[in-house]
């Protein structure tokens, strides 16, 4: 993934060099509004934050990712607290609910 | 989570199987499993892999510590359930997917701060609004 050599200093310039550099489609547009990232540009092609743009009225930052709805599952194989391997393909025949926590404590 | 746990039977009846993930390691998660009574498997990722393929990456300071969060805060508060402070990255963004048992995404929320979870009503909203 292509990446920003430098850091730049102006928001809108970080803004155009996150989207250039993570291939992020942005909905409105960003430059008549001011537009906000909604994390980090990691990880194309597994998880892609869909950046929005307000169109210059009210700020608005939404960590829109709708684009994942009707998509595949993402296949994991973790352990549990209990060191119990779980895979997504161990709960056939049931909905999943995952909880993505913050820190614990 | 309390509140998904009071929910319990209605996930259940739904055929919800809820799966928490956290990013701290398994020690932390077999304390907190211990400490809280947690009845649903707490997966450990250490790497984020999943936290990233769902697209929950790391939270601006002003969403960790808006309104929002304070009052959810002091509303544990009132109820004598104080925060403790943490010990683990306080900015790594959580949320809530749901999959249906074909294994498609039927619902994603990235909370913007701590106080942001969508409630059971919702998840089994878009449970029932989906015939399986």
């Amino acid at each position: 993934m292509l990446r920003c050599q430098s850091v730049p200093t102006s928001p809108l310039r970080r803004q155009r060099c996150f989207l250039r550099s993570s291939g992020v489609r942005t909905l409105g547009h960003p430059a008549g509004g001011r537009v906000r990232r909604c994390g980090r540009g990691t990880d194309i092609g597994q998880g892609r934050p869909l950046v929005r743009a307000d169109g210059g009225k009210a700020s608005l930052e939404v960590c829109d990712v709708t684009w994942l709805v009707g998509q595949s599952a993402a296949p994991f194989s973790l352990p549990d607290a209990h060191g119990q391997e779980r895979r997504l393909e161990d709960y056939p025949d049931r909905w999943l609910l995952l909880v993505f926590h913050r820190h614990l404590f | 989570m309390l509140q998904l746990q009071q929910a319990h039977d209605d996930l259940e009846r739904a055929k919800v199987q809820p799966l928490v993930i956290t990013f701290e390691g398994q020690d932390e998660a077999r304390k907190y499993v211990d400490e809280t009574g947690l009845i649903w498997p707490m997966l450990v990722d250490t790497e984020r892999r999943l936290y990233r393929a769902y697209g929950m990456h790391v939270a601006r300071l002003r969403n960790l510590w808006g309104f929002a969060t304070i009052r959810a805060y002091g509303r544990e508060a009132l109820r004598g359930r104080f925060p403790r402070f943490p010990r683990a990255d306080p900015r790594q963004q959580g949320g809530n997917v749901l999959i249906d048992p074909d294994k498609v995404v039927r619902f994603h929320h990235i909370g913007s701060g701590p106080a942001d979870r969508p409630t059971v009503e919702v998840l089994l909203a878009v449970r029932a609004a989906v015939h399986h």
